[in-house]
């Protein structure tokens, strides 16, 4: 290693960009080379100097807003990617659509409206031969149906009593 | 038979029993049944044992009481259920072969249950009181039966 070689590779060896054989004869070489190690350390000093501006400049970024930005252009990216696929996919949906308008017309005019409005209301259609729950209020009930019979039954959560028999 | 004649004679086969459904009123019928985790089940609520073993868990179901009455459209008849409570029930009218009633289930003066029901004709919808199914201190099962004559 010559200070010819030291001269060229000082740029690489300030920035630990050579291999490691060269690097241990740069600095072996700048060891007992006063001229090539005050080369090396002014080029040092000069990295240093310049990370640590590039570091206050990199501090004073304010990057708060640039996380929700991306976000919303996501989201837009997204809605315009669903919007095409639904768009695609028009003729099975609008098939689709239709069927499900249709059960639902053919249901709804099976569904008798309630005689009553109260506080808490649950509608269940059932089997053909048991009850339609049209308004049902109370504490602490639960509303179950078997539905092989299509029987309903309100349950209260409260202490049987005494029943006798 | 002239053509009118025939047309009043249909009206009025179409309308007298209407009417006589009106006048009658219904019948209701509140069976009280205790439901247990052990023991045997009466007979005659063999025909409904499996299904009331899906809907509420309990293996064994006895009748504690039960009673059937006459009940007219849009009064309110008050059926004693065994443990201090009562049932409210008010038939209100008829709406698609449904009978349309108000059915409250008071313990005293406190209400545990107030529902607006369509109940089929013949039909049967049960009310429960307990804490849970298959809990050795059982519960209380009360089928209530509205058949419109």
């Amino acid at each position: 290693m010559t200070c010819a070689d030291v001269e060229r590779l000082a740029d690489a060896f300030a920035d630990a960009e050579l291999p490691a054989p060269t690097m241990l004869a740069v600095a072996r070489h700048a060891a007992g080379c006063s001229t090539c190690d005050e080369s090396v350390r002014r080029l040092q000093a000069l990295q240093e100097s310049v990370a640590q501006a590039v570091r206050a400049e990199t501090d004073a970024l304010d990057l708060s807003g640039v996380w929700p930005a991306v976000a919303a252009a996501a989201d837009r990216v997204d809605a315009r990617r669903s919007w095409s696929r639904r768009a695609r996919a028009l003729p099975a949906a609008l098939a689709g659509a239709l069927a499900v308008a249709a059960a639902a017309v053919f249901w709804m005019q099976g569904v008798r409206p309630a005689v009553e409005s109260g506080p808490a209301v649950v509608v269940s259609r059932t089997l053909p031969n048991q009850a339609y729950i049209d308004r049902l209020a109370g504490k602490d009930l639960r509303l179950r149906r078997e539905p092989r019979s299509g029987t309903t039954i309100i349950w209260v959560n409260a202490t049987a009593g005494d029943l006798g028999r | 038979m002239n053509r009118a004649a025939a047309v009043a004679l249909g009206m009025l086969g179409a309308a007298l029993p209407i009417a006589a459904a009106v006048a009658l009123g219904m019948e209701v019928q509140v069976v009280s049944v205790r439901a247990a985790e052990r023991g045997s089940s009466d007979a005659e609520l063999q025909p409904v044992r499996a299904r009331l073993r899906r809907l509420v868990g309990y293996r064994s179901f006895r009748v504690v009481h039960e009673e059937r009455r006459q009940c007219s459209w849009r009064n309110t008849e008050e059926f004693a259920i065994p443990g201090g409570r009562s049932l409210r029930v008010m038939p209100k009218g008829m709406q698609d072969e449904a009978v349309v009633m108000q059915v409250r289930l008071l313990d005293g003066r406190r209400r545990l249950v107030d529902t607006d029901v369509r109940l089929r004709n013949r039909g049967t919808m049960l009310l429960g009181v307990g804490h849970r199914a298959g809990r050795a201190d059982g519960a209380l099962i009360i089928m209530l039966k509205a058949e419109a004559q």
